[in-house]
């Protein structure tokens, strides 16, 4: 979901549309400045899936091995990834007044640092280390994680879900019944070969 | 959801997985033995996001030790064909096997098993048996094996206990369920 390179330019009607999405992000309008072409760039990037492409940034998110540094997306694009999370979960949703009314964007900055200080912690104590037999770090939550709200839950369970896929992916192998006549397959060469 | 909620996701997640302390012994070689490891904390106020794992070093093989994976593949191919109860009671007699001595293997099949079932409860609206079955499977205080059998249980668990309102438990298996597949991930791309 990065921006693409061409040069955008927008007619009239994009320009609108593209003005009032950056107002319901809390965006600054745009400008002729040469510096707003990646925003327009990128809500005018050719028709590109917004489900699957949040679906993978959420997975890309949950692993331990992102890094801010490495992030493909703009302040812009991650904020919209942030957006399409929210529509998608705003049906469950009872009108409520909200409690402090910062920009979306700055909410987004804030859940990355939150993110970020995880993929510091998790590397420490990954598999690969050395030390195995001890607690590696105890931490303690906060106590206001304790109440989860649906939307939350919603969201754990897309990124579990996607980080499945994403394995499946990654390791080819098969599931289901598949993988039960595989394991026998392999145990029983293993006998073969044994006996 | 507001900014406000979209960074209590976040929180959430970073401080699930920073209560998750994952580790495997690389150095076992040993058949059938099972590789522990692991320890985490949580409080008894928020989601229990403990993760123990060990790993499954494939076991001496046994004629007794294929039976039965030939035995759960049966009923497994037999359950593709079925639907509904006819299904989880098909899959159910898989669980009830007999597993031989000295097959840790068995595990990840029975984990499949249970996942399996789990998921067709959940859509005939029996969350509550799903979650009874996968409880004592997936408990934050019992190790699990380091297997994608594994994640997919526990996502199941986090469903069914979403389904029953059991929120906190949810969200602890969620985030266990995500750090067990962010560990298999490390594994697959070494």
């Amino acid at each position: 979901m990065s921006s693409p390179d061409a040069k955008p330019n927008p007619d009239p009607a994009e320009r609108e549309r593209i003005a009032a999405e950056l107002a319901a992000l809390g965006e600054d309008p745009l400008t002729d400045d040469p510096s707003d072409d990646e925003a327009l760039a990128f809500a005018l990037a050719d028709a590109p899936d917004i489900d699957v492409s949040t679906v993978q940034t959420l997975a890309r998110w949950a692993q331990p091995e992102w890094d801010d540094a490495d992030a493909e997306l703009s302040e812009l694009a991650q904020a919209r990834v942030w957006r399409t999370v929210e529509l998608r979960t705003k049906q469950a949703e009872a009108p409520a007044p909200t409690p402090a009314k910062r920009p979306l964007l700055l909410g987004a900055v804030v859940a990355l640092f939150a993110a970020a200080a995880a993929v510091v912690l998790v590397p420490v104590l990954s598999p690969s280390d050395a030390s195995q037999d001890e607690p590696a770090s105890v931490a303690q939550a906060p106590a206001d994680v304790a109440a989860v709200t649906a939307e939350e839950l919603d969201v754990l369970s897309m990124q579990a879900r996607a980080s499945l896929a994403a394995l499946d992916r990654l390791s080819g192998q098969p599931r289901g019944s598949a993988r039960a006549e595989a394991m026998a397959d392999a145990y029983a060469r293993r006998l073969e070969a044994e006996g | 959801m507001s900014s406000s909620r979209i960074q209590r996701i976040a929180v959430l997640c970073a401080t699930l997985g920073t209560v998750v302390v994952a580790a495997c012994d690389d150095d076992a070689d040993a058949e059938g033995e099972v590789v522990h490891t692991e320890v985490a904390a949580s409080t008894s106020a928020t989601p229990d996001g403990t993760l123990k794992t060990h790993e499954i070093v494939p076991s001496t093989p046994s004629a007794e030790g294929l039976a039965y994976l030939r035995a759960v593949a049966a009923i497994q191919r037999e359950a593709d064909d079925q639907r509904g109860a006819a299904a989880v009671a098909t899959l159910q007699r898989g669980l009830d096997l007999e597993v031989p001595a000295g097959l840790p293997e068995a595990e990840i099949v029975q984990l499949e098993l249970a996942s399996r079932i789990a998921g067709l409860l959940i859509e005939s609206d029996a969350a509550a048996e799903a979650k009874e079955l996968l409880v004592p499977m997936l408990e934050p205080s019992r190790s699990v094996p380091l297997d994608r059998a594994s994640a997919e249980a526990l996502i199941m668990l986090g469903d069914a206990a979403t389904r029953t309102g059991d929120d906190a438990l949810a969200a602890g298996t969620y985030a266990r369920s995500i750090r067990m597949m962010s560990i298999l991930r490390q594994e697959l791309e070494r």
